[in-house]
């Protein structure tokens, strides 16, 4: 992390408050960028985010991929929490520059898919802007125009997403982030962002799809289009999900290789996309402030569910209280030519659990 | 290089689902996604398959994931042809609904009913044509509750007619929109007269006379051209005055399906007829819609 240049101009009056609060440059992450407000990192500029001192350079150097960097930010946040939003451990953020406190370093497999997902949400973003026209050094993946199968009726064509440049900026801007480390823990950390990262990045090349489009005559399929897209983030979220429930425990002491934990596993080789974990997870019931784990009370459960969302797990078995809640919302909607939606307004009266 | 990376965003949800069974319904809605959102705009004047619709302003990109409106022209033109057949009056609306969907907070589909009765009325006549119902317009996969897009009075009586339904390619108006729509939708047209026409199962096969004038080549070759045989598909005892009168020089248009060659319109040579002659030079100057080169 970067502990020089501790400067800070002048910026909004409110800012300047909860800058002395929490002073950007002695921690924070490039994730805070997917949490801020519109237009603050452009105020701000490259030298006052809580940027490493190379990704500092790198957004000195390329201004035009901040929108970029910040969209990716969002993507990956707005994905963990839908992905965990029923969980005991939600993805929830906080305001300082840290934004994932206790799980941004634990060492879990919440931070594993923190990593993950941070990782593929900047490809995903990148690459569409690229798609979008909106960069000079990269554009559509033009390495498939002029094949495809006449026989059966179908070329390549339109914009197909180039995830190379997305995927290697993405490498270039998280994983040179810090290389200087000292303590064991920290070179263990590090080897698990790395690794971690990359599972993430992988995971929007695993979900790519073909998309094709019949423009035939009368919607025919006489001639066809076809190109190569990124899936719908929230396709990579679940993805991910998918791999954060079967992540690997490794140990931690390796020098050079993960191995993992279980001796009688420990020669499998972990596969690139598998996310790893060197520290079992706390069960996120109480509150602890001094780690940021908020804890599970107050929060809404389903009395009826035997999953994850439901009273019993949610909660801890620490029982849970009911509220009757009243709901307005639009019903029996009907659409009147030409052209409104007339609704009916239906009240209902529903229990609301929530977490003792 | 237009983009088309948001494509996929905003496929339609049911279209990449496997097939809904009976009663279950699906949230239609914007895909999730951070790229701008539809915009509302005029219907143009030169998108023919909509004047008249109803409303005046579209959503793009549409519901068929066309994302330019050169795309949305380019497609709705090849069934602008179809709307001058008149074979159920919820055509027109129907086929708006998807090419250029009113602008409303979410978007509102075409009613299953609506899709199936135009599916009903119109597919056997996009069949002499050797069109099948195309997949983009499935009628499964549209709502059946209430929001969704009706003809405004929906009245399920069909009006009884007298006599038998001409055969397709022979109900045309002497106009000039409705003579090159179809021959734009036509792959060939050529001058000429009839020679023979005979049963042939459920078709009439017509075998033009040797001398012929060829007004668009398109996908025919010069040898193909000298012995060309037509079918009128699924014309065995539809009436067509034209194919009775062997005298008279006919513009005959066609286009091939497998190996053979479907007859999609036949208009009688009438020189004196002031709307064919415009028509003809208008023909010279006339470009049809292009269908290559929205993709690239």
């Amino acid at each position: 992390m970067d502990n020089t240049g501790c400067g800070i101009h002048a910026v909004h009056h409110l800012f300047l408050i909860w800058l002395s609060v929490y002073p950007l440059c002695s921690q924070g992450s490039w994730m805070w960028l997917g949490i801020t407000s519109v237009g603050v990192p452009e105020k701000l500029g490259c030298a006052h985010l809580p940027l490493s001192h190379k990704q500092k350079e790198l957004c000195a150097r390329k201004p035009h991929l901040l929108p970029s960097v910040k969209e990716g930010a969002r993507l990956g946040i707005t994905e963990c929490q839908t992905q965990f939003r029923h969980e005991r451990w939600n993805c929830s953020t906080r305001r300082d520059p840290n934004v994932f406190g206790y799980e941004l370093t634990s060492g879990t497999k919440e931070t594993a898919f923190i990593h993950a997902v941070m990782a593929a949400g900047l490809v995903h973003a990148v690459t569409r802007s690229c798609s979008a026209g909106n960069m000079t050094e990269c554009s559509c993946d033009t390495s498939l125009l002029g094949s495809g199968s006449p026989t059966e009726g179908w070329h390549w064509g339109g914009c197909s997403d180039d995830i190379a440049f997305g995927t290697s900026f993405s490498r270039r801007f998280i994983d040179s982030a810090a290389k200087n480390t000292s303590t064991r823990g920290e070179e263990a950390l590090l080897i698990m962002k790395q690794h971690n990262s990359e599972a993430g990045r992988q995971a929007v090349a695993k979900t790519m799809l073909t998309d094709c489009r019949c423009h035939g005559v009368s919607g025919s399929c006489a001639v066809k289009t076809c190109w190569r897209t990124m899936a719908a983030f929230e396709r990579v979220g679940a993805y991910l999900k998918d791999r954060y429930e079967t992540s690997v425990h490794v140990v931690d002491r390796s020098k050079r290789k993960v191995r993992r934990k279980d001796k009688e596993q420990r020669h499998v080789p972990i596969t690139k996309d598998e996310l790893i974990f060197f520290n079992k997870s706390p069960n996120y019931c109480l509150e602890d402030r001094r780690l940021g784990v908020t804890g599970t009370r107050g929060r809404k459960c389903n009395r009826t569910s035997a999953g994850p969302d439901g009273c019993n797990l949610l909660c801890c078995g620490r029982g849970y209280n009911t509220h009757v809640v009243r709901h307005v919302e639009r019903c029996e909607c009907k659409f009147v030519w030409c052209c409104y939606v007339r609704c009916r307004r239906c009240e209902t009266m529903n229990d609301m659990h929530t977490c003792k | 290089m237009k983009s088309l990376a948001s494509l996929s965003l905003w496929r339609i949800i049911i279209l990449i689902l496997p097939l809904v069974s009976l009663g279950q319904t699906f949230e239609y809605g914007w895909p999730d996604n951070y790229d701008k959102p539809p915009q509302c705009v005029d219907i143009p004047v030169d998108l023919r398959l909509c004047q008249g619709v109803g409303y005046h302003q579209m959503l793009l990109p549409n519901l068929l994931e066309h994302e330019s409106m050169a795309e949305v022209k380019q497609q709705a033109g090849s069934w602008v042809p179809l709307l001058h057949k008149n074979c159920d009056p919820g055509t027109q609306l129907l086929l708006c609904s998807l090419f250029a969907p009113v602008c409303m907070e979410r978007p509102i589909y075409p009613c299953r009913r609506l899709c199936e009765n135009v599916r009903d009325g119109c597919s056997p006549i996009m069949a002499a044509f050797g069109f099948p119902w195309p997949h983009i317009l499935t009628c499964d996969k549209f709502p059946q509750d209430d929001m969704c897009i009706n003809t405004p009075n929906d009245t399920s009586t069909s009006e009884p007619n007298g006599h038998p339904p001409v055969c397709p390619p022979c109900d045309n108006e002497m106009k000039m929109d409705v003579i090159l729509d179809h021959m734009c939708a036509s792959e060939f047209a050529i001058k000429t007269k009839i020679q023979e026409v005979k049963r042939e199962n459920m078709d009439r096969k017509v075998t033009l006379q040797k001398k012929k004038r060829t007004i668009k080549m398109g996908t025919l070759k010069k040898k193909d051209l000298k012995k060309l045989t037509l079918y009128l598909k699924n014309g065995a005892d539809c009436p067509c005055t034209q194919l009775d009168n062997t005298r008279n020089t006919y513009l005959i248009m066609g286009r091939k399906v497998d190996k053979q060659y479907l007859l999609t319109g036949i208009h009688k040579w009438d020189k004196s007829n002031r709307e064919f002659k415009k028509t003809m030079k208008k023909l010279k100057s006339h470009k049809c819609p292009a269908y290559e080169n929205v993709f690239k």
